[in-house]
Formats: C-alpha cells, structure tokens, sequence
C-alpha cells in the first residue's frame, strides 16, 4: 500500500498553485463541484477538462500518480454508470432484451454522471495532490471559524477533522503492517466466497481497530498532559493572511463557471 | 537456501518522498545459519526481512528460494511461507483471536492442516517458546504479560515450522528476563536446526547467537561474515553508526595488559583464557 497512491497523494513541488492559500482552494473546489451540477452542455465540461489538464501541468505535479489514483473510485463509476443505464426509464428505446430496456435519457444520464464524476474526483485529486492534509486542516478550520459567534464548536469540530486526517495515513501504515504480519501466517485476503473473505478480513480489521482505539488513548493523554483544554481559545504560531493572490484565484474561478454558465444559456453561440 | 540476486526495492517512486530503501543486495543463506542484521534505523533492515518470504516484491532482482524464484506469478505464496516464517516488529500487535490456542492455530489452519496436526504443532510451538500449553491455550492472548505475548506471537510463527525464522527485533522492548528468555528459545530453535535470521540493536545479542553478522548501511550491505571480523575493525564499526559490544571493548581494553587476549563472546570463554594462562 505504500507504493499506491491513495486519492491524490500530496507531491510537493514549488508551483503557482502550491503557493495559494489551502482556503482558497478548498472554497474553489467547493464552486467548482457545485457548478458541475448545474452545467448541462459537453462543451462546459470539455472547458473544464481542459482546466484540469492545465491546471495539473502548471502544478508540476505527476500526471501518472494523479490518473493512477482514479482506480479506486472506478468502481464507483461503473456502478453508477450501469445502474443510470439500465435502470432510467424514459421514451426512446435504443435496445431491448426481454424486460432488459436500454434508454437514450437513460444513456445521456449515465454520461453526464460519468463525467461529473470524473471532473469532481479530478478537481479533488488536484486540491490533494498540491495540499498538505496539515493544510487542509487548517484550511478548514479557518473557513468554519466564522460559525462560533453561532456557538458553534468550530475549534473542536477542526480539531477532529484533523486529527482524523492525519490518523489516515498512520492506520493505511498500520493496516499494511497487520496485513503482512498475517499474510506471513498464510491468511489469504482475496480468495474464497463472500462469507469467507469477510471471516477473513477478522484477523485485519480487529488488531487495528485495536491499535486504534490504543492510539487514540494514548493521544488524548498526551494532549492533556500538555494542557489542552476543551473549548479553550487557540491561537495558531503562523498567521497567513491571503493574499492578492488568493484572491484573484478565487475570483477567477467564479467567473469562470458563472461565464460557462452563462455561454450555456446563450447556447454557445459566439458571436 | 534463499538467494537474494541483485535485489533493489524503491519506495514511492512518483514522489519527493522516494526512497531507495535497498540497492543491488546480493546474499545467501543457507538454511541452519544464524544470522544477525545490524543497521541504523533507516538502513533498510526491515525492507530487507519482507523480501525474504515474498510479503514485499522487490523492484528490481530475484529472490530465490531452493531454486524457484518466489516472485514467479505461479508459485504459491503458501508454499514459501511454510519455509520462511516471519515475525514481525511487535508481533503481538497483530493478536486477533480469543484464545491463545486459536491465535498459535491461525498459522497452520491457513495452510490447511488436519486437526490433530495442528493440535499437535500449537503444544509443541507453545513449550518450544517456554509456554506450558495446559495453562495458557485456553487463556486471551490479551491478558498476557508483555514477555508472554511476544512469545505466543513467535510461538504462531514456530507453530508453521519454517525452515528458517525471521524474526524482526525480537527482544525490544522487553525486560531483562524476558530478553533472556526469548532469547534463549530462540538459541533452542538454532540447536533443532532451524535457521535464524534476526534484526537486532543490541550489538551483545548479535555476538550472543549468530555466527554470521550482516551490516546493512543506507541500503547497502557494507558488511558480510563472522561477527568477530566486523568488530574487531573498532573505526569502522563507529563509522557505520553502531555499537561497540561490550565484549569487544573489554578485548580492546584487555589487550593492552594481555596482548593474546582473544575474541570471547561470554564470560565462559574469559574464565577459559584466564585458567589457561595459569597453567602456562
């Protein structure tokens, strides 16, 4: 599990897109996910493709690692492809076989999830792969810091996330060390029928869960030991305002979308 | 004999984090060898022991086994498995089943042998570790002490009867008897012609049981051969980053008053020196 790349691992290189605030990033990807939903042309999200593309190459990120990182969400889209394939009702049949009924809404519908899938995983992939998970967490927690004039846990609820974040990789370690512990005393992961590989997977998911429960012990001592205090007010060592930078960046996004958004309604006729 | 052939292994490639955690190893073992892998942390001792039973493939280089190559896509993995067995770093992080017996079973079971038999290999992995099987089989492995867990895990390694064991730092974190004791089980397995290859720190526990000493050093094997060559070279030793055994620092220290003092890898052998030199 060390050498996969799990869902966009974080490459650090000294890019444009490293450099802006994990805020603004965060925020971006928000817009853009929600602004996938509402495009209805190929040609907006061929834009946004292009985007991507671009915005990978001026990352100077892996494209390998990004595109390798599409593997476990495949089954994802394979399912939802063939349920919105099979299973849309609509009036113009294109195959038919018994009580099998291929639709040509049910065709489209299967190819606009396909592609808001893939664009929304890619967008991710991109946030993940140019921001540390420490960033991301503070991001976050910035961005939700508003909501405690709400009373709001907002401090507590960003502390959660990421300390959770940062156990991801720690217990994928662990599973990956228990995994081969008992693989060396011929447990088998993948073979057998359905019962036998969830009777199977006991002796990984126990220890870690464990383990887990051990470590989370262990912190939460740890972390009183050195004085912290639930719903006392922090203040964090570095302050980073954003910057023009940042703000253009987020500016642009949003009018990009608004502006594909817009040509869609004027059905992409330039004139 | 397992044969290591010009094996690299190299982790996460893609990233600023690559790695190459061991390059061009050569090396053989035979299978009633007692080995000692030295290194700093870092060196690629760990990487090392997982290439040994297929857990890990190596990206580059061949590792064979009695002459088949285990990472041959049609060997079975159970097959190399029942000839080198693995213990990992806190083997007993890996305990999952209710009973100690179950848990020294699980071994066996996979590998798909008769009740008896399993039965049978459990008790006699269970005293080979110094465990009386009456009184533990039926107890959690997790409300052992410390010492008894880390040799339940190894007794449900012992238990597959491989012909060499791999044991990742056996002794750490133990206490004084319990390094003793395991230790000392581990030298039984040595006498029953189990081959031994082990991960150590404590550079006494390597003069102790092996014969053969491997330093590993950033990836590399740096050295190969008799643990007395590699220590009696003290700046090289310091060069790599290890300890100076306390053996060989009372030999560098007795010299100077008994120029022919030799090599001694316990009191036994001091007290030998010493009584022969009175006869003369």
């Amino acid at each position: 599990m060390r050498n996969t790349n799990f869902l966009g691992k974080y490459q650090f290189t000294e890019s444009f897109l490293h450099k802006i605030d994990a805020r603004v990033k965060i925020i971006s990807v928000f817009i853009v996910i929600i602004f996938l939903f509402f495009f209805k042309s190929y040609y907006s999200y061929l834009v946004m493709l292009i985007l991507c593309i671009f915005l990978v190459i001026s990352s100077r990120v892996k494209f390998s690692a990004i595109l390798s990182s599409f593997r476990p969400i495949l089954f994802l889209l394979f399912f939802s492809v063939f349920f919105q394939t099979f299973f849309t009702p609509g009036k113009e049949v294109v195959w038919q076989f018994l009580f099998i009924k291929i639709t040509e809404e049910g065709l489209s519908l299967a190819f606009y999830i396909a592609l808001r899938l893939i664009l929304l995983s890619f967008f991710t992939f991109i946030l993940t792969s140019t921001t540390s998970t420490i960033e991301i967490a503070e991001g976050f927690k910035k961005i939700i810091s508003p909501l405690k004039f709400l009373h709001f846990p907002s401090d507590e609820i960003a502390l959660m996330v990421s300390i959770a974040l940062q156990f991801v990789p720690i217990l994928f370690e662990e599973a990956d060390r228990i995994m081969k512990a008992q693989m060396s005393r011929g447990a088998d992961f993948n073979r057998g029928s359905l019962s036998q590989r969830v009777k199977s997977f006991l002796p990984l998911v126990l220890p870690l869960l464990l383990n887990a429960f051990n470590r989370a012990d262990q912190l939460a001592i740890a972390m009183e030991s050195r004085g912290f205090v639930v719903g006392a007010k922090r203040v964090s060592y570095k302050e980073k305002p954003l910057k023009f930078k940042d703000f253009s960046a987020l500016l642009f996004i949003l009018v990009f979308c608004i502006f594909l958004l817009f040509m869609e309604n004027k059905g992409w006729k330039i004139t | 004999m397992l044969e290591l052939i010009d094996v690299s292994v190299i982790y996460d490639p893609y990233t600023k984090f690559r790695k190459e955690a061991l390059t061009n190893i050569n090396l053989k073992i035979e299978n009633n060898e007692a080995i000692a892998i030295v290194g700093q942390i870092g060196s690629g001792k760990s990487t090392l022991i997982q290439l040994l039973n297929g857990i890990l493939k190596p990206d580059k280089g061949r590792v064979i086994l009695d002459g088949v190559d285990i990472n041959d896509r049609r060997v079975k993995r159970k097959e190399i498995i029942k000839k080198i067995g693995v213990v990992f770093q806190s083997p007993e992080d890996q305990f999952f089943a209710e009973t100690v017996f179950d848990e020294v079973a699980f071994g066996p079971k996979n590998l798909g042998f008769s009740k008896e038999e399993i039965e049978e290999r459990v008790n006699r992995a269970l005293l080979s570790m110094g465990l009386i099987p009456e009184s533990l089989s039926s107890r959690s492995p997790f409300s052992l002490s410390g010492g008894e867990k880390r040799r339940v895990a190894i007794a449900s390694i012992i238990s597959i009867n491989p012909q060499i064991i791999v044991l990742d730092e056996p002794t750490a974190g133990m206490d004084f008897s319990g390094k003793i004791s395991i230790l000392a089980h581990i030298k039984d397995q040595l006498h029953k012609g189990v081959g031994v290859v082990f991960i150590t720190h404590n550079m006494e526990e390597a003069i102790q049981i092996a014969d053969r000493l491997i330093v590993l050093s950033e990836g590399r094997i740096v050295f190969d051969g008799e643990p007395k060559a590699f220590f009696i070279n003290v700046d090289f030793v310091k060069k790599v980053g290890l300890d100076i055994p306390f053996p060989v620092e009372f030999r560098e220290r007795a010299k100077k008053h008994f120029p022919d003092f030799p090599f001694c890898r316990d009191s036994k052998e001091i007290i030998k020196y010493f009584l022969s030199r009175k006869k003369q």
